[in-house]
């Protein structure tokens, strides 16, 4: 029972030290830290904690002085243009090494060892064929012919 | 009613007036709008390009703005929107340029904070707290983070925070729980547990 009171407790204590919390769960709260040193000490942490961080909110940034209108405008104009020219100059880089990396490959086909014996293999008994063919073919059929007249 | 109480601002203006106005507006809202980024971003470069941006576009939607709400939560909220958009435009350029460092960027933020005191030696002790503590909000989970900034750093209300980082009161309520948990746990594991119990 106390425990899971504890429990409920320290879950609202952020709460209970920004005041966030209705008057009735605030008086409840207070209760029960009265008479619970676990919940009491967890609270005193969370004050501290709370109070170290307002306290390094409050530590100065140096504030430069507002820029007028005009002047952030015009340093907005000359930053677009340098970001589009930047930008172009990437896409561009990138098309041509698109373009330098596809053309490498388009080329490269050709000179694939195993390709080539492909093509090799196909084309030198035909071209063989081709040289001896005709006589092989053509003459036997003219004696053939030639010989049958 | 409301509609035109809250439209009726610069309808009476001229367009140099406005920008006036704007101008007077900005001036008065500098300092917590100087203090957010920087705690945002913990980069004095980054700061100010934040806070251009947020600034331009403040005065490009400046009709959307509603005097019933202090003008310095509605800056704030724009604020928060870029810097939100830029931290996913920079994971998605780390996503695809991994080896681009950006340690060097950091820590410079506290040649900005200035320590009061008159004893050097407690003035070097409390930068090295504010240094180790900003790391810790920093690396906080960006929305607890968030959270932090707005209530314990720069001192808005629950109702505040949860306008300006659109959510539900009870969800900032968890939110600056968890992160004060958190950071107390940091500043224990790093200054020992009696560290909290001697501050103040
Ligand atoms: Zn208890």
């Amino acid at each position: 029972m106390i425990a899971l009171d504890c429990k409920r407790v320290q879950e609202k204590l952020s709460s209970f030290l920004d005041q966030e919390l209705t008057l009735a769960e605030q008086k409840e709260l207070e209760q029960h830290l009265n008479i619970c040193p676990d919940c009491e000490r967890e609270c005193e942490k969370l004050q501290a904690v709370r109070d170290m961080l307002e306290e390094f909110g409050q530590a100065g940034v140096s504030l430069e002085e507002s820029l007028p209108l005009e002047q952030i405008e015009q340093k907005a104009r000359v930053d677009n243009r340098i970001r589009t020219v930047v930008l172009s100059l990437v896409v561009i880089s990138f098309l041509g090494l698109l373009w330098g990396v596809f053309s490498y490959f388009s080329h490269y086909e050709p000179i694939d060892p195993d390709s080539f014996t492909v093509v090799a293999e196909i084309t030198t008994p035909f071209q063989e064929q081709s040289e001896s063919g005709p006589q092989a073919t053509f003459l036997p059929f003219l004696e053939l012919t030639s010989g049958g007249w | 009613m409301d509609k035109v109480a809250s439209e009726v601002w610069y309808q009476s203006l001229t367009q140099e007036e406005e920008k006036l106005w704007f101008e007077q507006k900005i001036k008065e809202c500098q300092p917590k709008l100087t203090k957010f980024a920087y705690h945002l971003t913990r980069n004095s470069e980054k700061a100010q390009d934040l806070i251009q941006e947020a600034l331009l576009r403040a005065f490009k939607y400046r009709k959307s703005y509603k005097p019933q709400y202090p003008f310095s939560n509605w800056v704030c909220t724009i604020l928060l929107n870029v810097h939100r958009q830029k931290c996913k435009k920079e994971k998605l350029m780390r996503f695809f340029v991994p080896w681009k460092e950006d340690g060097e960027e950091e820590e410079d933020l506290w040649e900005f904070i200035a320590v009061e005191g008159d004893n050097p030696e407690e003035k070097t002790i409390k930068n090295q707290i504010w240094k180790d503590l900003g790391k810790v909000i920093e690396e906080l989970p960006p929305k607890m983070k968030e959270v932090v900034v707005l209530c314990d750093l720069l001192g808005h209300s629950y109702e505040e925070t949860s306008e300006i980082v659109g959510c539900p009161l009870g969800t900032v309520r968890s939110r600056l729980h968890r992160a004060r948990k958190k950071i107390k746990q940091s500043v224990e594991e790093k200054y020992g547990s009696d560290f909290l119990a001697t501050w103040g």
